[in-house]
């Protein structure tokens, strides 16, 4: 089943395609991979389909449902996570309060019940601190979640940013480059949360420049270069791929 | 539970006080700490979300006008008055800012410093309003056959618009909105990504500011009983500035009501020198800035003593709070 069906996108900064003319599917359930050179339009498309661009042309449509050109507020709403390249967190805050404040979309009451705090408010603000605890332990956060989050260690600050991700409760969760910059430890370790994500229903795109992880956790991937898709596949015939070899080291002849 | 004894003390002492201090001079001056507060206050709801107003002065003085014109031109009574004061500072705050808002919040402080100047001019240049000489003999609040003459009645007025101003301010923090606001002021594109709309919330956030500038300009204006446009000036806006800045601005309710305090008493205490008031003045102020960039009400995290009260409370309350947090 198509979860997202890109058609036609996209988006020109002056006369620079960053994405041009780009049509992808994303499946129920799987995980995509999104590889390509750097400035090959990879977080472009993350920001085009988080709302934080408007498309210049081209559809994006969501379950069914045309999502193009509305705000990034409106694209969580209808179940579109997403991760920040540079952990973005709010970082005044300890581990625990960043998922719980972050648990915006969750809240059914009224405004006036919340702002009277009645019983049924508080219950709901229980029901959140409980459901936030939940993605802490399943993320291996809970036992930092006093801690600032931005006291954090690099590794531990991106999968924050996950959890943050996971508290709007997406059906498509798309991360930009969620192991880069991590040691071999803590990137095993993000592998086995996204294949955790993965398994409790959650559809993942995940932008990477680390091959070796994307080349393991990825059911299909797609190779962009200069906006283009130039590549669509399992991980190994993508590896084995001419043509993304040429994007990523360039013709045999310059040699 | 000291807290709360702590709590229920203060707020006796206040209701207490004209009881205390029989001494109307003294009496004035926390009407003004209240007053001022709520300006301040008004400051503090806009920069939990980021949003630096330079116009509290204007819409002070939307409230002002809008309650003395209903009163002497219309007979309306004055707690109606009031209220529509609170409303029409509200309706200006809405039409005029959601569109400053739209923009962007550098755009939203260059435009609240403009409408205030305007309002000011036309406060000032129409007839209607009063004239730059102002509006003289406003009446005063009544209920039934009593009338607010004293400073005493004065004082529980102000306590009460206080009051209710803190609640209202406390409960919106406490509730989800609050949470929005809060993340929003951390990092509006994360929290964009959370599902929070970024622009209705701050739009709510100077709304409800601007509805209690109002309501302080209507007390403002039956209290004093005189109106000058000037009186609004661009100085009264960074003044509400101060007061939260002087206060600690992440302190934001009791931020604005400790640096009003501030504000409103050093100058009286540097009566004896009255020369050197406006140096001295200046230089504690700048003081106060470099030294105690959180505030005065982070002294008790500064100084290590106090810090330790701190840990044994949280220790009492079983919050791990370490140091290290604390000193954040």
């Amino acid at each position: 089943m198509t979860l997202l069906e890109v058609r036609g996108l996209s988006k020109y900064f002056g006369g620079l395609a960053a994405v041009d003319q780009l049509d992808l599917d994303v499946f129920a359930g799987e995980i995509l991979g999104l590889i390509g050179p750097n400035g090959a339009g990879k977080t472009t498309f993350f920001n085009l389909i988080s709302g934080f661009y408007r498309p210049m042309r081209g559809k994006i449509i969501f379950e069914g449902e045309d999502i193009t050109g509305l705000k990034p507020h409106q694209i969580a709403k209808r179940g579109i996570g997403r991760s920040f390249q540079l952990a973005t967190l709010f970082r005044g805050l300890t581990v625990f309060d960043n998922v719980f404040i972050g648990f915006h979309l969750d809240y059914g009451g009224g405004v006036l019940g919340q702002f009277l705090h009645t019983r049924a408010a508080r219950g709901e603000e229980q029901a959140i601190r409980e459901k936030t605890l939940e993605i802490l332990e399943v993320m291996g956060l809970a036992p930092l979640k006093y801690e600032l989050a931005g006291n954090l260690p690099h590794g531990y600050q991106k999968i924050l940013g996950v959890s943050l991700a996971l508290a709007t409760n997406p059906r498509l969760l798309l991360l930009d480059e969620p192991v880069t910059g991590m040691n071999p430890t803590e990137a095993l370790e993000m592998v086995h949360l996204i294949t955790n994500i993965r398994d409790k229903g959650i559809t993942l795109v995940v932008v990477e420049h680390n091959m070796r992880t994307i080349m393991e956790i990825s059911d299909r991937i797609i190779a962009l270069d200069y906006g283009k898709k130039i590549a669509e596949g399992l991980p190994h015939e993508i590896s084995e791929n001419e043509k993304v070899i040429e994007a990523y080291l360039g013709k045999e002849e310059e040699w | 539970m000291p807290e709360k004894i702590l709590k229920a003390a203060g707020g006796l002492v206040l209701v207490a006080l004209p009881f205390i201090v029989r001494n109307d001079y003294y009496l004035h001056l926390m009407n003004c700490i209240f007053m001022y507060s709520m300006l301040g206050m008004g400051f503090s709801i806009m920069w939990k979300n980021r949003l630096i107003t330079c116009g509290q002065a204007g819409f002070w003085a939307v409230g002002a006008y809008t309650s003395t014109l209903l009163v002497m031109n219309a007979g309306v009574p004055f707690w109606l008055a009031l209220l529509a004061a609170g409303i029409a500072s509200a309706l200006v705050a809405l039409l005029t800012l959601s569109i400053a808002l739209k923009a962007g919040p550098l755009q939203f402080f260059a435009i609240t410093l403009v409408i205030s100047f305007i309002i000011m001019q036309v406060l000032g240049v129409v007839e209607f309003f009063g004239g730059w000489h102002g509006i003289f003999g406003i009446p005063r609040p009544t209920i039934g056959s009593f009338v607010f003459l004293s400073k005493t009645s004065y004082y529980y007025l102000a306590l009460f618009l206080l009051s209710a101003n803190v609640f209202i301010f406390y409960a919106l923090y406490r509730s989800r909105i609050g949470r929005a606001w809060t993340a929003i002021g951390l990092s509006a594109s994360l929290a964009e990504m959370q599902g929070i709309d970024v622009y209705r919330y701050r739009l709510a956030a100077t709304v409800i500011g601007c509805f209690f500038a109002g309501i302080c300009g209507s007390f403002y204006a039956h209290y004093q009983t005189v109106l000058v446009p000037t009186t609004f000036s661009f100085q009264c806006s960074i003044f509400a500035q101060m007061y939260a800045l002087i206060g600690g601005l992440s302190y934001y309710i009791a931020g604005p009501i400790a640096g009003a305090a501030v504000m409103v008493l050093l100058p009286e205490l540097l009566r004896p020198v009255a020369e050197f008031q406006p140096i001295i003045y200046g230089v504690l102020l700048i003081l106060i800035v470099v030294f105690l960039p959180r505030g005065i009400l982070s002294i008790p995290q500064r100084f290590p003593v106090v810090r330790g009260f701190a840990q044994i409370g949280a220790k009492l309350k079983g919050l791990p709070i370490s140091i290290k947090n604390l000193r954040k």
